[in-house]
């Protein structure tokens, strides 16, 4: 698993989540050349390999290139830089927000979020509650839409907390995926502690006396203070930065992975950029840095396989029958197809190194100037015959 | 002219291809009557693809791609099926069956339906 002898080749990567230091940190020992852009304010880890050069204040304005040699734009003060690197990682990680629209609920003394619980215990503010009497905490997940993995597994971990500072916790959830050998720990562990936990399909929630009385079907629950999980959405950067990529993002307005046969972790619509962590799936941290390491080992046999020569039908451009009609680059899902200028011609131009060879350019050109090479077609089939040429 | 007459089958090779392959890998072969053609992707069925094959005297084209969301080209299904409509549309104006041009759905490990489809076509 090391690259090429005496042709080290460079990775940029992107984003500034926790999944962006477990890559870099990855692909430096690995061997390769790291370019990190962290593309917001973070702060810079202590110690990084001496492979890693990290520009914390750039501001990446373009890519050119293509997979294998990429080059990132980037301006830093008035100069504009070129990053080169073979391959790109994005690891933009999520953003986070309190649903109100969804609780209903405004946050206030008596509704906390994980977060600020798990901070109220570390600097004490909490202790009077705690300690006057037998304080009782509710945990709502999945009130009012399913709560993400992430922050469900941070309120679990945050009931795990308050129960060890001798609260009563009751968690409230109506569909908590319990799939991986941590989270069964975990929940396990906090049974045996004596967190409360409670299916429920409908309950209503009412202030009353003081207090929080959440009523279910079964039953009563007062408690003392309400913990409503936030809920994740794409982070700020996920749009602008597939428009400047040309990157594919999904309904969920997230980055959209092509791993369609479940064998190229991590892999988008364009040769080369790859995606990491909670910018394209919804984990909690554990899975989201795992997924990290299955999208490096795919990116790595990526950048290995450019050293074979390629394989599998491209598009080629008929340049001189081309009519410029920028078909092929606004229709080509993989961003292969340009118009440049070469050799004197301006037109079409597929670049082999980023063609995945889909022929969907070639299917769309209205004068037949784009074929797939590699591709054998019976030639009875093949359009490209007299009298269906509009030229 | 190089075809079998009955049924033209233009096939997105990553995953009708490789339901044939599955097929063919427990030992049963096409109909003598059946034309395959591979291609990368659905999204490079051309209309002219079927049209030509119309022409060359296919009584039945068939074109199978990837179900929504699973094509590794995006949106190569749905360009697929779309060129099928428009097919079915001309057919249609010019008084030819358009049940002619049949679109499928199909997935890598949908060997036994391809099997059945072809039994029953």
């Amino acid at each position: 698993m090391n690259p090429m002898p005496g042709r080290p080749r460079g990775v940029i990567v992107l984003g500034a989540a926790p999944e962006a230091l477990c890559a870099v940190r990855e692909l430096a020992a690995l061997g390769y050349a790291v370019a990190w852009l962290p593309l917001e304010e973070a702060q810079a880890p202590a110690a990084l390999p001496p492979n890693v050069a990290i520009y914390p204040a750039a501001e990446l304005v373009g890519l050119g290139g293509y997979a294998g040699a990429f080059c990132a734009q980037v301006r830093r003060g008035e100069a504009i830089e070129c990053l080169p690197g073979a391959a790109v990682l994005i690891a933009l990680g999520n953003a986070r927000c309190y649903p109100q629209e969804r609780y209903g609920l405004p946050l206030g003394p008596r509704v906390l979020t994980p977060p600020q619980a798990r901070q109220r215990l570390k600097d004490r503010t909490l202790e009077a509650l705690l300690s006057h009497r037998k304080a009782h905490f509710l945990v709502m997940l999945d009130w009012g839409g399913e709560t993400s993995r992430e922050t469900a597994v941070e309120a679990l971990h945050t009931a795990r907390a308050l129960r060890q500072n001798h609260a009563e916790v009751t968690l409230f959830y109506r569909d908590l995926k319990v799939d991986s050998a941590p989270l069964e720990r975990l929940t396990r562990r906090m049974r045996e502690e004596g967190v409360v936990f409670c299916r429920y399909i409908e309950v209503e929630v009412r202030f009353e006396e003081g207090g929080v009385h959440i009523a279910a079907p079964d039953g009563l629950v007062r408690g003392d203070m309400l913990i409503l999980p936030e809920a994740v959405q794409p982070h700020p950067a996920t749009l602008p930065l597939a428009a400047l990529l040309k990157l594919r993002v999904g309904k969920d307005g997230y980055f959209q992975e092509v791993n369609v046969r479940q064998v190229r972790p991590g892999l988008t619509n364009r040769k080369g950029i790859y995606v990491a962590g909670r910018c394209h799936m919804d984990a909690d941290r554990e899975a989201a840095l795992e997924d990290v390491s299955h999208v490096v080992a795919s990116l790595d046999a990526f950048l290995h396989s450019l050293d074979e020569p390629p394989s599998g039908p491209t598009a080629e451009v008929e340049r001189d029958r081309c009519i410029r009609c920028l078909t092929c680059v606004r229709t080509c899902p993989h961003a292969a197809a340009e118009v440049v200028e070469r050799e004197g011609i301006t037109a079409a131009y597929v670049e082999k190194a980023a063609c995945w060879g889909c022929g969907i350019c070639a299917a769309h050109c209205p004068v037949q100037a784009i074929a797939l090479k590699g591709q054998a077609v019976p030639s009875w089939l093949a359009p490209t015959a007299q009298g269906v040429s509009i030229r | 002219m190089s075809m079998a007459q009955r049924l033209l089958v233009l096939a997105c090779s990553r995953s009708a291809g490789e339901a044939l392959a599955a097929l063919e890998a427990t030992g049963q072969t096409l109909p003598p009557d059946v034309t395959w053609v591979n291609l990368p992707c659905g999204g490079s069925v051309d209309v002219l693809h079927i049209l030509r094959a119309l022409e060359a005297g296919a009584e039945k084209v068939w074109v199978l791609a990837c179900y929504e969301g699973a094509c590794e080209s995006l949106e190569g299904n749905r360009w697929a099926e779309k060129r099928v409509q428009w097919v079915q549309a001309l057919l249609q104006e010019i008084g030819l069956g358009p049940e002619r041009v049949v679109f499928r759905a199909i997935s890598p490990t949908m060997a036994a339906d391809l099997k059945a489809w072809l039994e029953e076509e």
